[in-house]
Formats: C-alpha cells, structure tokens, sequence
C-alpha cells in the first residue's frame, strides 16, 4: 500500500523563474516529510510535481520504484490538501468528502451507505460532522480546510500529500489537529508529504524535515539535525525564533594556529576543523539564542555585552546585546535566558558560550564547515 | 510533459474542439468568404463591378451615398451609408450619457431597480416589436409623442413622424435611443457599483463639488465601460434592420434607409446577389472598425 | 446646517423626479400598447388610449392567435421548435470548446480564438447569401431546420466567448482536485465544470433564447412559407403596408414579446449577468 517517492534531479521552470531547481529528493516508505521554505521557494510546485499536476522540465519522478513521470494524477494513487482548499463549490461537505471514494466505487466495490459511513468516521476526526450537508461556500476558511483535509484522508492511496492544510486554522485548533494528523499517519503508516512555512509545525511534526530555498533543497534531515547541525546558513537564520545569532569573523593565523577573530571573540579553532581553512578567510560564526549563559561578572572565557533592549516572552527573555568591543560598531546578537533576574538597557553582561553547539559557516558558499 | 499525457491531451482537445470547429466553418467561415467571392463576380469574370454600381447607384431607395436630385440642406434621404454614420454619431453620445447619467443618480433614487428593470426591457423584446413600438409612439393618432407636440401647439411635429422625410429618420433614432439605453445603463450601473466607494469620498474630501466628481474622478474612471458601451451600440447600430423593416421599409422615399436594408432590397427585390454582396462586404468593413477595437481590447487584457 | 441640509433634501427630490419621469417615459409605449389591445379601436382614436374608462376585451388577442391569415399560435409552434434546439445545441457544443480555450494550450489558438471575435463582429448579413444557396442545395430551404441549423452556428462564437470567460474565472486548483482525487477528463468537465458554470449557463440560455426568439433577418430570407412563419414574422405580417390595425398590431406584439419578458422576469439576475457580463468582462 504505502510507498517511496523518489524526486531525480528535478527542474521546473516559469518562463524565466525557475520554481524547482534540480531538487533530489528521497522520502522514505511511511515517512511523515516536512518541505519547509518561505513563500514562493516552490514547495508547492514540487508538491505539484508529485502529484502529477505539473510536469518537469527535466528530471524524473518515482513512485515506489516506478517511474511516474509521464503519468496522469489518477494513475499515480495519491491525495492531495489543496493550499486553496479546491473544495468543489456545488457539492455539500459530504459529497465533497465523498468524491475520491464515489469516483471508484465500481473499483473499490463499495456502496453508497459504505461511503457515507466513512465519510462520518473522517468528518468525526477532524471535527466537521455537524457541517456535512451544507455547501462549502457557507464554510469559515478553517472549516474548509479541514474538509479539504477530510477529502484527502478518506482515501488510503500510496501518498498523501499535504499543502499548508492547517495554515487558516486558529492556534489551540491547530495545535490540537497537528497532534491527530501525525498520529493518524502513524497508525495508517502513509507516506506522507507535508508543506509548511512554519517552523514549529515542522519540527513538531516531521520524521525528517528537507528544508528549501530559491527552488532547490538546502537540507535533508531530522528536526533535531536541522536545528543543532544546519547545513547552510539560511537553514540557521530560518529556523528557531529567534533565529541563530550569525557573527561575522575572520580566521587568524598565529604561532601556527589559526584562531577565530571577531568582534569580540578571540578563540583558537580546533585542528580539526581548521584544516580545511587558510589564513584570512571569512567565516560565519553561528550561536543559538538558547545556548548562551548570561553573567553578571567576567568569567574566564566570556564575551563582554552591552544590553540594548529587553523583550520579554513570557517565562523567558529576549535580550539584544552588542558584543562589539567598540562602541561605535554594532555586533548584535540575541539571547534567550530565563526571567529569573532584572536585566536593563544599557547594562554591561559578560556572556558565555556554550561551543559545542556553535556552527562555522563559509562566509562565500553559506555552506557549513564539518 | 510525458508523450502518452501529451496525446492523451491532444485526443481531448480534438473531441472537444471539432464539433464546433465544423459547424463554424462550414455555416459561418465559408458563407463568409463565399460572400466575398460574389461580391466580386460579374458578368465576365471577377472584378470591382458591384462594388462601383453600389457605390454610385442613385435611386434614392438604393443609394448609399447621394441619391438623386440632391439639394443643399435638403431632408433625407442622403443615402444608407450616411444614414448608418448619422445615426452612429446621434445615437452613441446620448446612449452614453443618458445611461452614465441615469445609472449615477439611481444611487439616490426610490426604487432604482425598478427603473433599471424598466429601462433594460428595450434590450429583451424583439426588434420587430420594438419597431412596431416606435411607429406606435410616433403615431399622429395614438402616439405620445406628437401628442406632447400638439400640446405644445408645434404642429410640424404633431403628426405621424415616421410618414415624412423630415422627421422619420430622427424619430427612429429616438426611438433606438428608447431600445438601446436599457444596455447602457446596466453597463454602467454594474461598473459604478464595482467603483471602489473611496475614490469618490476622496474627491470629497477634497473638495470637489457634485459636478466636479462626476466628470473628473467617476467618469475617468469608468472609461473601460464607456469604450464597451460605444463599441456595442456602434455595432449594433451598423447592423440596424429590423426595426426600420417594420416600420419604415426604408421609407418614406428612402429617408430611412440602411446598409442592412439595401443589402436585404438588392438579395431579396431587386435578386441581384453580387451587388447584395457587395453590400453586405462594405457593411462587415465598417463593422471592424468598432470590431477590431473590440479584438484589441479583448486580446490585450486576456494576456 | 439646517440649509445644507434643505439643499440637500431638494436635490435628492429633483433627482427621484427627473429618473422617475424618465422611466414613466420608457414605460409608456407598452401601457399604451397594453390599452390598445384591450380596447376597441373606436374608442381608443377618439377618447386616447390613457383614457381607462371604456370597454374591455380579448377579441384581439382571440383574433391575433387564431386568425388564418396570420396565425400567431403556428408562428409560437414554430418559434419554439426554432428556438429550443438553436438554445441548446450551442450552448453544449460551444461549452465543450470554451472549456479547451480557457484550459489547455493548442498551436493555432490564438488565430481561432481571434476568429471567434471576428465572428462576433459580423453581421448577419455577411452570410446570409451563401447560406441561401447552401440550404437550398441541403433542402432545408424554407425549413425550420435549416433555420435551426444557422442559429446555432451563429450562437456558438459568442457562447464561446463568454463561457471561456466564465471558466477561466472559476479556480483551477478544483479541477486537479478532481483529477488527483481520480476523475477523467470527461468527467471532470460534465461532473465539476459544469455543475460549478451553472449560473453562466443560465445566462447564456436566457440570451441565446432571446435572440433566437426575437431574430428576424434569419427568418425573413430563410423561411418563405406562411406555415412555416415564426412568430416575429408573423406580426411583421400584421403590419399591412399602408392601413394599420392597431388593436391586432398591439395584441400580436405583446404576445410576441411575452415570451422573452416572463423568461426576464423569472431569470433576470442571469439576463443582466450575461448581456453586461459579456462585454464588461472582455
Ligand atoms: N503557474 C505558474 N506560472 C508562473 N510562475 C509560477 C507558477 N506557479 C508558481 N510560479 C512561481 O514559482 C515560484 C514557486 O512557487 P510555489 O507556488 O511553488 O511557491 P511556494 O513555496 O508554494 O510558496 P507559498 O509558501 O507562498 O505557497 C514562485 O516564484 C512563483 O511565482
Ligand atoms: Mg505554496
């Protein structure tokens, strides 16, 4: 039943645009996949490919070692949530539930009570069963996401694919959707393809998560890869609120060590790493919010920072600070630390970072360094 | 795109296109071009013949330009052409403003869709008996018109208008003016009610008076309807038939006379096919003046 | 305040006025007729037909339906076996066209689709010479099929045309749901195009009936036989040349045009979608 998809070297093209560019792509049986990227990085234009919507320019298409590329969408056996709902406007919910089941009935051999009860059984779990007889035009956006949602999860075919079903929901309903479509896939073990630009939803719910930009896949992996090990810096300055902090240095060679310069860090790189580097390159240096202490006292390895704002977030705070030695120049780099004690502008902090969750990136390529 | 897809398509495409594709060309395109080639046959061969005898004939109950015995501001008849670009040029500015007008006032009216519904009903009857209509409203005996005339003591203008060369074909102009504005008006109606309210209470606010708003913000800004409304009632307008057939037959002497009409007396009086087709040729030719616009418009938003 | 406000009063009074005269105005030609029909003729030239004091009756409605010479009721027969298939016909053939312009790419297309418009330009008069000698040759000369047959050619460039507007407004995302969801083409357009193009549909039956209704170049050069009359020749008949019967005249008029009037009244939401709809869109 369920199966692997496999995207070859896929290349997509508008006009000039180029929405899919030679994207590879595995995703494995009974996989829940996240594409994450912000708007317009031609998520929904692989989904498209996927499904058979939209044809390749270059670049092949399998469907559990099959070659699907030139088939038409009803022979590659999959469902897909439209980001526009598509929900069909002359048709109540229940009907449009119904649809896919309806369109195979002779081959499925199922009656219409049959598949009216399992329209019941889908309305039930996503909350729509007092709406199934009206028109989709009488719906709020949510109530049509989730019937569009319904309509694809009626039918067990090889994938489903996904795009932005939960987007037009409200938070407590989202969160709450989130939980049960990940533990449907899990129990129905469909080979599942979800877009999202939300991070959080992406990390809560992925078995692994590829992560695009500019039409081409920058990062394949599990949540927790993606954020501790991005591959690329916009993987880093993407994911996590706020962001990794990126600081730009310059690497330093002394006594025949090459050490990392930058405003306000002096530190030497360990050989392993700096084998791969010269004298004089530029670098990124990336550090998470979260894994910085803040001090109130110098300690022997800290960064001295001056406070310029102060955004709390609830239990937790936001703090800006300019690490730059010199006050003229601005370095600034945020900080996520718990409300136990006052904090105010202009304070002088001493940080200390945490350096085994620190990534290098190549300033030219953004690509990271092992 | 795959080739199995690609000739899948293309086997829809096919089914989908041929019926009307056949219908189209065999009772629509080649009528047409046949039409041309008639207009070009003459007694020996092909040449310009009809197109010359159309031109200068001058019996005034065929003449497109100038009959005969034509005298300086005399009455129609000038001649069907000149009577077609008359009545573009009468009937398409009022059509316009009286309908812009209307349609711009009914904001403030009792009842507005009521007198939308009134005034569209010129579009849904028949021509035939909307020229009957006309001949009737300008009857000496029954119709309002000459009655209001008489009242007013102008004698001239109290009798049946249709009878006499001075007045018939004004009175039919008129009497399209009480068809065709039915159109204008829900043209324009639809367009203003699609007018974003803010551009109008912007002119107020800064400062424009009534007047100022019509002609400086609203007017410019429903200039796609009016080249709508000027492109479809100069069509309809070139094509006029039916109602001067019922009412007029061209008459009186050929003060009402058309193009469609003297198209119609030459195919169907006169069985003279190559000059009817001539006709009928230099007819289209000034339809895709107002025509080609249309193609422009239609192409140029579309991509 | 109080003036502006007086001014304000007085203008919106001017207006309701102005408009309503406007539309008593375009009124007065049917109640006029309306009178006429119902009363003798007599009494209608000497007292004025406004004058609603008198006698009533049908004899001229009885007389305009019945009357051998011109029978109104064979001319509704026949406008209705003209109008009907010239109505539906089109509208198919045409849907399924509209629905590949506004859909897929094809070499050619856009030369067919400026075709189309120049069609629509046409006069009717443009064909009507060539189609005289092909029905003849067809033997539909003098036929109500023949007459079918044009209608429904003439009907399909603009039916295209608007519906091609209409569908390239509906989403297209609705249909790939249907074809991931696993329906064919074929099914997609009668099941899911259709059914969604509905209100399109009715307006351009409602016109497309109208016109075809209310045509009467077609039906002047292509029908020669009195039984073969549709009803707006036969009350072009009734006009005599010279002496008018305006009491007959009136009758057959407004049995005429009630055809497409109640088809108004009832679908006027589709009427005026149509006629504007297809221009204003463009
Ligand atoms: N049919 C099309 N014609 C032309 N350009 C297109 C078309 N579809 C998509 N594009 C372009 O391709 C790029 C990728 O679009 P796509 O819809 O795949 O983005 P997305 O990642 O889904 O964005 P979003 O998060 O906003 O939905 C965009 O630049 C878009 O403008
Ligand atoms: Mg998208």
């Amino acid at each position: 039943m369920t199966a692997r998809v496999y995207l070859k070297n896929i290349v997509k093209r508008f006009g000039k645009v180029v929405a899919v560019d030679h994207v590879n792509l595995e995703v494995r049986e009974k996989e829940f996949l996240v594409l994450l990227g912000p708007s317009g990085c031609g998520k929904t234009t692989t989904l498209r490919i996927i499904a058979g919507l939209e044809f390749p320019d270059e670049g092949r298409v399998y469907i559990d070692d099959k070659d699907v590329t030139d088939l038409e969408p009803k022979d590659r056996d999959v469902a897909m949530v439209f980001q526009n709902y598509a929900l069909y406007p002359h048709l109540t919910v229940r009907d449009n539930i119904a649809f896919p089941l309806i369109i195979r009935r002779k081959q499925l051999g199922l009656t219409r009570e049959e598949i009216y009860k399992k329209v019941l059984e889908v309305a039930k779990l996503l909350r729509i069963e007092e709406l199934l007889d009206r028109k989709p035009g009488q719906l709020s956006g949510g109530q049509q996401q989730r019937v569009a949602l319904a309509r694809a999860l009626i039918r067990r075919p090889k994938v489903w694919l996904m795009d932005e079903p939960l987007s037009n929901l409200d938070a407590l309903l989202r969160l709450q959707m989130r939980a049960e479509l990940k533990r449907l896939q899990r129990e129905v073990g469909i080979t599942t393809i979800y877009v999202t630009h939300d991070q959080a939803e992406a990390l809560s719910m992925a078995d692994r998560i590829a992560v695009m930009n500019k039409g081409r896949i920058v990062q394949v992996g599990t949540p927790e890869d993606i954020y501790l090990r991005p591959q690329h810096v916009f993987v880093a300055t993407f994911i996590g609120t706020p962001p990794m902090n990126i600081i730009r240095c310059i690497t330093d060679l002394r006594n025949n060590k090459l050490y990392l310069h930058c405003p306000g860090i002096e530190r030497e790189i360990p050989p392993e790493v700096a084998k791969h580097l010269r004298e004089d390159m530029e670098l990124l240096l990336g550090m998470r919010p979260e894994f910085v202490e803040v001090h109130k006292e110098p300690g022997p390895d800290t960064i001295k920072a001056k406070i310029l704002v102060v955004e709390p977030q609830g239990s937790e705070l936001i703090l800006n600070l300019n690490i730059s030695p010199e006050d003229r120049e601005e370095t600034i780099v945020k900080v996520k630390t718990k409300a136990t004690r006052k904090y105010s502008p202009g304070e002088t902090v001493y940080l200390e970072l945490d350096w085994t969750k620190i990534s290098l990136f190549d300033a030219k390529t953004g690509k990271a360094l092992a | 795109m795959g080739l199995l897809a690609r000739r899948k398509r293309t086997k829809i495409i096919l089914a989908f296109l041929l019926p009307e594709l056949a219908l189209i060309l065999s009772f629509v395109l080649i009528p047409i071009m046949g039409t041309f080639v008639i207009s070009f046959k003459t007694d020996h061969g092909y040449g310009l013949d009809n197109y010359y005898g159309v031109i200068t004939e001058r019996s005034p109950d065929k003449a497109l330009v100038i009959p005969e015995n034509i005298v300086k501001a005399q009455p129609p008849p000038w001649g069907a052409l000149i009577h077609n670009i008359v009545w573009v040029a009468i009937h398409v500015p009022i059509v316009v403003f009286l309908g812009l007008g209307i349609a711009y006032l009914l904001h403030d009216v009792i009842g507005s869709s009521i007198v939308k519904s009134i005034m569209f009903l010129g579009m849904v009857i028949p021509m035939v008996v909307g020229g009957l209509l006309i001949r009737f409203m300008f009857d000496g005996d029954l119709g309002v018109v000459p009655l209001l005339f008489r009242k007013l003591g102008i004698e001239a203008l109290s009798r049946t208008w249709i009878n006499y060369p001075q007045t018939a074909l004004i009175a039919l102009i008129l009497g399209s003016v009480w068809l065709w504005t039915g159109f204008s008006l829900t043209v324009y109606a639809a367009a203003l009610e699609s007018l974003p309210k803010s551009y109008i209470e912007a002119a107020k606010v800064d400062g424009a008076s009534g007047f100022q708003i019509f002609f400086k913000v609203v007017f410019p800004l429903l200039k796609h309807a009016t080249i709508v409304v000027v492109i479809m009632t100069m069509l309809w307008d070139l094509k006029i038939f039916d109602i001067v057939f019922v009412s007029t037959l061209g008459g009186p002497g050929g003060a009402t006379n058309v193009m469609a009409l003297i198209m119609y007396t030459y195919f169907a009086r006169a069985l003279d096919y190559g000059r009817s087709a001539a006709t009928a040729v230099i007819l289209a030719l000034i339809s895709l003046i107002p025509g080609i616009w249309f193609i422009k418009r239609v192409m140029r938003s579309g991509s | 305040m109080v003036r502006r406000r007086g001014k304000k009063l007085i203008k919106y009074i001017v207006i309701n006025i102005v408009v309503w005269a406007l539309a008593i105005l375009w009124v007065l030609p049917f109640i006029g007729i309306t009178m006429v029909s119902l009363r003798p003729f007599s009494e209608v030239v000497v007292k004025g037909w406004w004058n609603i004091i008198g006698q009533y009756t049908l004899k001229n409605y009885v007389d305009a339906w019945t009357d051998p010479m011109y029978s109104l009721e064979t001319g509704f027969r026949n406008s209705l076996i003209v109008t009907i298939p010239s109505t539906v016909i089109p509208l198919f053939i045409a849907a399924l066209a509209a629905y590949v312009f506004s859909r897929f790419s094809f070499p050619l297309k856009t030369m067919l689709f400026i075709t189309l418009l120049i069609i629509m330009a046409m006069p009717q008069q443009m064909s009507v010479i060539p189609l005289f000698f092909m029905l003849n040759k067809m033997g539909l000369y003098d036929k109500l099929q023949g007459l079918i047959l044009v209608h429904s050619s003439w009907g399909l460039a603009w039916i295209t045309f608007f519906l091609k507007n209409f569908f390239d407004t509906l989403p297209k995302e609705i249909e790939e749901a249907a074809r991931v969801d696993g329906a064919s083409d074929f099914h997609i357009f009668f099941r899911i195009v259709l059914p969604m193009s509905l209100p399109a549909i009715a307006s351009v039956a409602a016109i497309q009936f109208t016109w075809v209704w209310s045509d009467f170049f077609y039906a002047l050069v292509f029908l020669v036989s009195p039984q073969n009359y549709v009803a707006t020749l036969q009350v072009a008949t009734m006009k005599g040349q010279y002496h008018i019967d305006w009491g007959l005249l009136s009758a057959g008029s407004i049995l005429t045009m009630s055809v497409p009037l109640i088809l108004y009244a009832l679908l006027q939401k589709y009427y005026v979608k149509g006629m504007v709809g297809w221009t204003v869109k463009g």
